[in-house]
C-alpha cells in the first residue's frame, strides 16, 4: 500500500503524540497505584512497637519431653526416640527381632535387603517379618485403643 | 524537510505490526522519557518503568492507521479525525 509523503509525515507525528500520551497516562496510573499502596503501608518497626500480643512464635521441638519421659529404643547403636506411650508400649510387648525390624525400616530408613544383609537373610524374608511384625503391632494397638 | 527527531515511518509501520526489533526501537527511543515519567520521590522506581514499557508496547500493537485522514486543501494539510 502506498502512503502520500504528507501522510507519512502526519503519521509520525500523530505516533510520537499516541506515544506520548500513552506514557503519561500510564505514569499517572502509576503514581496513584503506588500512593494508594502507600498509604497502606505500615512499617514494620512501628508494627511491632504497637502491638500488644506477641507479633511471632517460636515453635519448641521436644519440649514435652520435660513432662513426660519418652522411651528410648537402642537399635544397632543408635538411640531411637519413641514420644507416643501407647506405640512405645505396643513396641515393647513385641519380640526383639520384630521391634528391631520395624524400627530400622521405618525409623531409620533402613531397606528391607539392607536388614536382611545384617541378619545375613533375604529381602523376602525380612519383607515376612515386617509384615508380621505390623500385624501384631496393629494387635497390640487395638488392645489399648478404648482406653484412650 | 521531515523532522529528525520523530521516529521513521517505516519503523511505525514495522512495530504496529508487531515486529519485534521495530518495536524495540520505539522502546529505545523513548527510554529517556520513559526513565523520566518513573522517577518517584528523587528514584528511578523499576516497578514504574516495567509498567510505563509494558503499557506502551500494548499501546503501540492497538496504533491505527485508518483512523486519520489527510485532505489537502490549497496546499495546507488539514488533520480530520474520524470517530469509528
Amino acid at each position: 500500500m502506498r502512503y502520500s509523503e504528507q501522510f507519512m509525515e502526519h503519521i509520525e507525528y500523530a505516533f510520537a503524540a499516541f506515544c506520548k500520551i500513552v506514557l503519561r497516562n500510564a505514569a499517572i496510573s502509576a503514581y496513584r497505584d503506588l500512593g494508594r499502596k502507600q498509604k497502606h503501608e505500615v512499617s514494620l518497626d512501628y508494627l511491632m512497637s504497637e502491638t500488644s500480643f506477641e507479633p511471632f512464635a517460636t515453635d519448641n521441638y521436644f519440649e514435652q519431653y520435660v513432662y513426660e519421659k519418652p522411651t528410648v529404643f537402642v537399635v544397632q547403636g543408635k538411640e531411637v526416640v519413641v514420644t507416643s506411650k501407647r506405640l512405645a508400649d505396643a513396641l515393647a510387648n513385641l519380640s526383639e527381632q520384630r521391634r528391631t525390624v520395624l524400627l530400622m525400616n521405618f525409623f531409620l530408613g533402613y531397606s528391607e535387603r539392607k536388614i536382611g544383609n545384617e541378619y545375613k537373610r533375604s529381602r523376602s524374608a525380612v519383607n515376612y517379618w515386617k509384615l508380621a511384625a505390623l500385624k501384631q503391632l496393629r494387635k497390640e494397638l487395638e488392645k489399648t485403643k478404648h482406653e484412650e | 524537510m521531515r523532522n529528525k527527531k520523530l521516529i521513521p515511518f517505516e519503523t511505525i509501520e514495522k512495530a504496529v505490526a508487531g515486529e519485534p526489533e521495530a518495536i524495540d526501537a520505539v522502546l529505545r527511543h523513548y527510554t529517556a522519557r520513559i526513565k523520566y515519567l518513573s522517577t518517584y520521590r528523587g528514584h528511578i522506581n523499576d516497578d514504574i518503568q516495567d509498567r510505563l514499557k509494558a503499557q506502551l508496547i500494548k499501546a503501540i500493537l492497538q496504533f491505527r492507521f485508518d483512523r486519520y485522514l489527510i485532505k489537502s486543501v490549497f496546499g495546507i494539510s488539514l488533520v480530520v479525525y474520524i470517530f469509528i
